[in-house]
């Protein structure tokens, strides 16, 4: 199907996902890096304030309100950024699939109906990912739990849209078998 | 499925080949064998009247409810 929208979505599907291939890489290069050299320098340059994790080598506006990073947290953090890329890649790849079976018009499809199935797994996985923050505000470690309902939504979006595509497919299957 | 296909008895009957009877009704091979191996879910109106028409019958004669 030759449609402009299809096509823009594609282009900018791919472009994330190029996106997303490159944050994972640098960011596991950069934590491998730090755990493997034994370089506690570069953790003066990551930063933790209210605003979240801070890359800076200037400390000077900041030097009050943000302490450098500890490297448990800088584990944590890195391990958590790169599931979090790895979710969306990921998602991004499943949607590219769907976009690609729009395009040749086999829409309803059944690996479709497992596709959306899959985002909504990973998007349980955001979740789970963002219910749990470590800080150490004053040196003091502080956990927190937050819960983030946008993730499930799209869960239950992406759930929602497997169940219309199984009964498309259904319609398909049963079109296909009428002579 | 309690409905019975019986296409490929009357096609004997009338001594008339798939390739032929597909070509008379304008649809695949493909899809009269799905009819003829009672895969089918649903049949037109408009093939079951083509069907009657190709193999001078009455569709009685090519469906059959068997509980």
């Amino acid at each position: 199907m030759d449609n402009t929208l299809l096509r823009i979505a594609f282009v900018t599907g791919r472009l994330l996902l190029y996106l997303l291939y490159a944050s994972l890489i640098l960011i596991t290069l950069g934590l491998a890096y730090v755990l493997f050299s034994g370089d506690m320098d570069v953790l003066s340059i990551v930063t933790f304030s209210d605003s979240g994790l801070v890359l800076s080598t200037d400390r000077g506006g900041q030097a009050e309100a943000a302490k450098p990073l500890a490297l448990g947290l800088l584990v944590f953090y890195g391990s958590k950024a790169i599931l979090v890329l790895g979710c969306y890649v990921f998602i991004i790849r499943e949607c590219l699939k769907i976009i690609s079976s729009l395009k040749s018009l086999d829409t309803f499809r059944g690996d479709n109906i497992k596709s959306f199935q899959r985002v909504g797994q990973w998007f349980v996985l955001l979740f789970l990912l963002s219910v749990v923050q470590i800080s150490q505000p004053e040196g003091a470690w502080e956990i927190t739990l937050a819960f983030d309902p946008s993730y499930l939504l799209g869960t239950l979006v992406c759930y929602l849209l497997a169940e219309i595509f199984r009964e498309g497919n259904r319609l398909m299957e049963e079109s296909k078998l009428t002579i | 499925m309690p409905i019975i296909v019986n296409l490929d008895v009357m096609m004997a009957k009338r001594k008339i080949r798939s390739k032929d009877l597909a070509r008379e009704l304008g649809i695949t091979e493909a899809n009269l064998s799905i009819l003829k191996t009672g895969k089918a879910k649903a049949v037109r109106f408009t093939t079951l009247e083509a069907i009657c028409q190709a193999l001078d019958c009455q569709p009685g004669d090519i469906l059959e409810y068997k509980p």
